[in-house]
């Protein structure tokens, strides 16, 4: 087998082994036994690392004959919230993503959705209403409300900058309720 | 009476479960880690400065003690944490080190000086208790958030005053251009106006512009060391020199030695650098070579380069002209084969995530571990070695890594370490311990446990997996990311791992307790092999 054959393959069974971890996470924490029992019983028919391992399954409850997905799922990770309220944006890196709950704004892994940092409101905004946006450096995110504008440094959680917005200044500031906050 | 001692003693139980869910760095106090704190009589100026800013509660609440990489920021940082600590003022401390990957992260920081403020102030401990009670996550959240839950708002209710230490700040992990660390600080500062902080720091950008923040820039203090008058430095330098090498020559029946004249000459190649003084004692002792033999051969080192004209050199030349005669005594060989397994045992020294001890270092690298020993005792002057040879080995001060992986200050290829081919050598040794290593069901748990339900895991753990499979199972991944050029053999490696022991070794992660640090493993794979599929003739 060439090298970019050979090297093809390895992303793929990368990627494959990866939707198996995060599909399994929680079982795979709490059990080593149980990755043998219930992850590659319930792993996707087509996947690579059932091609490879189901024979190692070790199983005395009856075999799933019928129900098991016969691909993974499109989405890799789902996290829910009852709360999520808003856009849900890009990093420039492409490695997170931030979405808007009611209370704050979350950064998340895009790969795992694993929560990596919160944002939390301040006195100045106590309400998200605009939509978000990523500084180019993607170091800074910055939202619009009805009254103010602030701006998160990422790292460290805390607002970098922030400002009120006197009333009835609507036109200086942008048009209508959406406010929209543009690109950086 | 007994049935309320016994309700105190449970509650005590319960209060240091709880304590203990909370995520930290172990051996991060200033009490870990063996340090020496400075001779007495040297220093002065610096630590009287820091006196009189302890004692003084009007001054400003943090001190930043700044100086170049050797000129003593962590043993002047050791003797004012064992001062205030003597003094029942030293709240908590925390020494940050490349060498560790929990003490290299800043996440890590806030929750374990929030541990020990915890141990050490009762009301303190109640605040922290009945919040992680209501927020076990908290030691996973923003920097910001964690520093104002888990020590702001403890510290007020508690209403304590003490003083917190932080060492070594650059040596954490951090991409923000001015240190995240201190623009969580420079906001929340102010709400804890009993409490004080002392950190220490190489002038680095980001440190540098850290502390240049609007807020922070009025409430610290800075004292630069290598900027203190160099005659008072060359004097505690020299004082520093006498004394250690007088004990030397009483402990090995000398004479007469040094001279002056060969002090006054190793205090002018100091130039300024405490490293130089502790790498030339270190050298100098070695139980195998006379001591004055090895000093001739440091006197007789050519004088430095530098351009002429320039009166007082550079002291990063000597120091690198120090390492790399220390090398060149050591080892002798004319072999070139010889030399390529010392740079394999030193570079995996140099570059390992976590310090490992020097038979876990031979597996790791495919070395005889007799081999590995002896290398590792003919370069202890630049070790820390301990006389138990289980013990982990670091290299003595962390100018030495950055020395010997720089080839524009390395000049020796023989001993020159090459970061690139160092991990790619070190993710083969990984991936071959866990190709021969791991199998199903290593540690023989039964069927449908939960890995809760197994009271001996951690016996079953230790017995079964060694230090050096423990190891390869944790940080394979942090040494593939850092890999280039030829990588047809991790390629073919990593095959074997993924087609024969990949369960097996999510079995090994899963006992340990790591499957979070898994995901991040897989995650760089992918990417990693992305890169190769891109550039298939990295």
């Amino acid at each position: 087998m060439d090298q970019v054959a050979k090297s093809e393959q390895l992303l793929d069974t990368a990627k494959d082994y990866f939707r198996f971890v995060i599909k399994f996470f929680e079982v795979i924490k709490v059990s080593a036994t149980h990755i043998y029992h219930s992850a590659l019983e319930l792993c996707p028919t087509s996947s690579i690392i059932r091609k490879l391992y189901y024979h190692r399954r070790i199983t005395r409850l009856p075999k799933v004959v019928i129900g098991t997905p016969e691909s993974w799922a499109r989405n890799i990770a789902i996290s829910h919230n009852d709360d999520y309220n808003g856009p849900c944006i890009w990093s420039p890196c492409g490695r997170f993503v931030a979405v808007q709950t009611r209370r704050a704004v979350e950064i998340r892994n895009q790969l795992t959705l694993e929560l990596i940092t919160i944002l939390q409101l301040t006195k100045l905004i106590r309400d998200l209403a605009g939509p978000l946006a990523y500084s180019p450096d993607g170091r800074s995110i910055a939202c619009a409300s009805d009254t103010a504008i602030i701006i998160w440094d990422i790292q460290t959680g805390g607002v970098a900058k922030g400002i009120k917005r006197r009333a009835h200044t609507t036109s200086h500031w942008g048009q209508g309720p959406k406010y929209p906050l543009g690109t950086w | 009476m007994l049935p309320f001692k016994l309700y105190l003693l449970a509650h005590h139980t319960a209060v240091l479960l709880v304590l203990n869910t909370c995520r930290r760095a172990r051996g991060a106090e200033y009490s870990h880690g063996g340090r020496r704190g400075c001779l007495k009589g040297t220093r002065e100026t610096v630590l009287n400065e820091i006196e009189s800013w302890v004692k003084e509660f009007n001054h400003s609440p943090i001190f930043w003690l700044n100086g170049l990489a050797g000129t003593g920021k962590s043993t002047i940082a050791q003797t004012v944490s064992e001062w205030i600590f003597a003094d029942g003022q030293l709240g908590a401390s925390f020494f940050c080190s490349r060498d560790f990957e929990d003490r290299s992260d800043l996440h890590f920081i806030f929750p374990t000086l929030a541990f020990q403020l915890a141990h050490k102030f009762h009301k303190f401990r109640s605040a922290l208790i009945s919040l992680l009670l209501s927020n076990p996550d908290v030691a996973h959240e923003s920097l910001y958030r964690q520093m104002e839950r888990l020590i702001v708002e403890p510290l007020r209710s508690a209403d304590v005053s003490t003083i917190i230490v932080i060492d070594a700040l650059d040596e954490c992990k951090d991409e923000e251009p001015s240190s995240a660390i201190l623009s969580v600080l420079a906001r929340l500062v102010k709400r804890i106006p009993k409490v004080k902080f002392f950190i220490t720091g190489r002038p680095e950008s980001r440190i540098k512009t850290g502390f240049r923040l609007p807020i922070l820039m009025n409430s610290t203090s800075v004292f630069v060391l290598h900027d203190v008058n160099p005659l008072l430095i060359n004097s505690d330098i020299r004082l520093f020199l006498k004394h250690e090498l007088s004990e030397l020559a009483a402990r090995r029946r000398l004479e007469r030695w040094p001279s002056d004249e060969q002090v006054n000459l190793l205090c002018s190649r100091a130039a300024g650098l405490f490293i130089y003084a502790v790498a030339t004692v270190k050298f100098l002792d070695s139980n195998t070579h006379l001591p004055e033999h090895r000093l001739d051969v440091i006197v007789k080192l050519p004088e430095c380069t530098a351009p002429e004209g320039k009166t007082r050199f550079n002291p990063k030349m000597t120091l690198d002209s120090l390492y790399t005669s220390i090398l060149q005594t050591a080892f002798r060989e004319e072999d070139s084969e010889v030399y390529s397994k010392v740079r394999s045992t030193i570079g995996a020294v140099v570059l390992l995530v976590n310090p490992l001890p020097s038979s876990a270092i031979a597996k790791l690298v495919g070395l005889d571990p007799r081999e590995v020993i002896l290398f590792l005792m003919l370069a202890q002057s630049l070790l820390a070695l301990c006389e138990d040879s289980d013990q982990p080995v670091k290299s003595f001060h962390k100018s030495f890594p950055d020395f010997i992986t720089n080839s524009s200050r390395c000049t020796d290829t023989r001993f020159y370490i090459s970061p690139n081919e160092m991990h790619l050598e070190l993710v083969m040794g990984c991936l071959r311990t866990m190709n021969d290593g791991l199998e199903q069901n290593l540690l023989s748990l039964p069927d449908y446990t939960l890995n809760s339900e197994v009271e001996d895991l951690e016996t079953r753990v230790d017995d079964r997996i060694s230090i050096t499979l423990r190891y390869a199972c944790l940080s394979w991944h942090n040494h593939l990311t850092e890999t280039d050029g030829d990588v047809s053999s991790v390629v073919s490696c990593l095959r074997i791992f993924l087609e024969e022991k990949f369960l097996a070794w999510l079995e090994v992660v899963s006992a340990i307790g790591a499957v979070g640090g898994a995901t991040v493993g897989l995650e760089r794979l992918v990417l990693w092999s992305q890169e190769v599929r891109l550039h298939p003739s990295l």
